[in-house]
């Protein structure tokens, strides 16, 4: 597995090479202008302006307006908001997921028809029925689908994201467990420290002189 | 020889790539220093300004009798393999999908190619696993 930034993957996979070469310039530099990005990556500027409003409306990068003291015209400085891949891409699973759920649901509760024309788009039992089993495009022949297929292919695709999803949940969780413990360390260190700081030592009680002892002796036999 | 700042610097960012490529099962800092060609006291060095910067952490274990340091990354990138490719996440009408719309997930042919083409990758993997048993 090559290593790659979250957020250059997430540009890849919503527009491809492009959108990879504009996400690590902005990762390379922050507060980057469009001009910046076009001379640093290579593409023409307006290409580098499309990827970075859809960036923008896709709420993967922010954008300040500062003068340009040269020109006295006003520009974006775009910055990466890295804190928001996680969310994006967990939301896009979810929506995708969504849809697959509702998709097997009716490939599980329908009968298709189809005439064998790539073109022309499958009925329903029956729409079928209603067109005495003639395809509406084509006239065509309709005859019955088997689907299992795609249904096949959905419980597969359905399987790999809500695994996926639930890795990313457990994996969050262990990283801020650890960011905790990291957090718990010193304070644990200094805690061990303190334990194995010797103990101050008692004051030595006081001493009389041997001499002043046979004196006070020799007091008390007297008594 | 003793490397400097900026060697240490570029080597950091291989061991780290390393790391990361093994993903949540981490790898032996003996495995690591042999993967890369180093001395334990470079990578050590490495290890512990990796760990510094909070980008791994390091857990102490026994291997072959021997106590070492097992480096995990501590944050991996996005697992995006389930929905590479999703014609969903390019699709210029997706703001305007909905059961009921113009646009659905029930008839999206784009979809279906997808779910195909992605099961048909899975199945040929498996194939070329078992022919090269």
């Amino acid at each position: 597995m090559e290593y790659e930034d979250s957020f250059v993957k997430i540009a890849g996979l919503i527009g491809g090479e492009e959108y990879v070469k504009v996400a690590r310039a902005l990762l390379n530099t922050e507060d980057v202008t469009d001009e910046e990005i076009a001379s640093a990556t290579g593409l023409k500027i307006n290409i580098v302006r499309k990827v970075l409003y859809d960036m923008f409306g896709k709420a993967l990068i922010t954008g300040i307006r500062v003068k340009d003291e040269k020109k006295g015209w006003f520009v974006y400085r775009w910055r990466a908001k890295q804190d928001h891949v996680d969310n994006f891409i967990e939301n896009q699973k979810k929506k995708i997921l969504d849809r697959l759920y509702k998709r097997l649901e009716h490939e599980d509760s329908t009968e298709f028809y189809h005439c064998g024309n790539h073109d022309c788009p499958r009925v329903k039992f029956d729409a079928a029925v209603e067109l005495f089993f003639k395809c509406p495009n084509c006239k065509g022949p309709l005859n019955m689908v088997d689907n299992s297929r795609v249904k096949e292919a959905l419980r597969y695709k359905i399987d790999q994201i809500t695994t996926d999803i639930a890795n990313a949940k457990a994996a969050a969780a262990a990283a801020s467990a650890a960011a905790e413990a990291a957090e718990q360390e010193p304070a644990k260190k200094e805690k061990k420290a303190a334990k194995a700081k010797p103990k101050p030592k008692p004051k030595p009680k006081k001493q009389v002189p041997k001499k002043e002892k046979k004196k006070e002796k020799k007091k008390h036999k007297k008594k | 020889m003793k490397l400097d700042e900026a060697q240490i610097e570029d080597l950091t960012g291989k061991v780290f790539r390393t790391i990361v490529s093994n993903g949540k099962d981490g790898i032996l800092q003996s495995e690591l220093w042999k993967e890369l060609d180093l001395t334990s006291r470079d990578g050590s060095r490495v290890a512990i300004r990796l760990e510094r910067r909070s980008l791994i952490r390091r857990e102490k274990m026994l291997e072959n009798g021997r106590w070492t340091y097992k480096l995990f990354a501590t944050k991996l990138p996005i697992d995006t393999a389930s929905v590479e490719n999703a014609p969903c996440l390019t699709c210029p009408v997706e703001h305007m999908c909905s059961l009921d719309g113009s646009y659905s997930p029930i008839t999206c042919t784009f979809i279906e190619n997808w779910l195909i083409s992605s099961l048909d990758l899975v199945n040929h993997k498996k194939q070329d696993a078992e022919a090269s048993k």
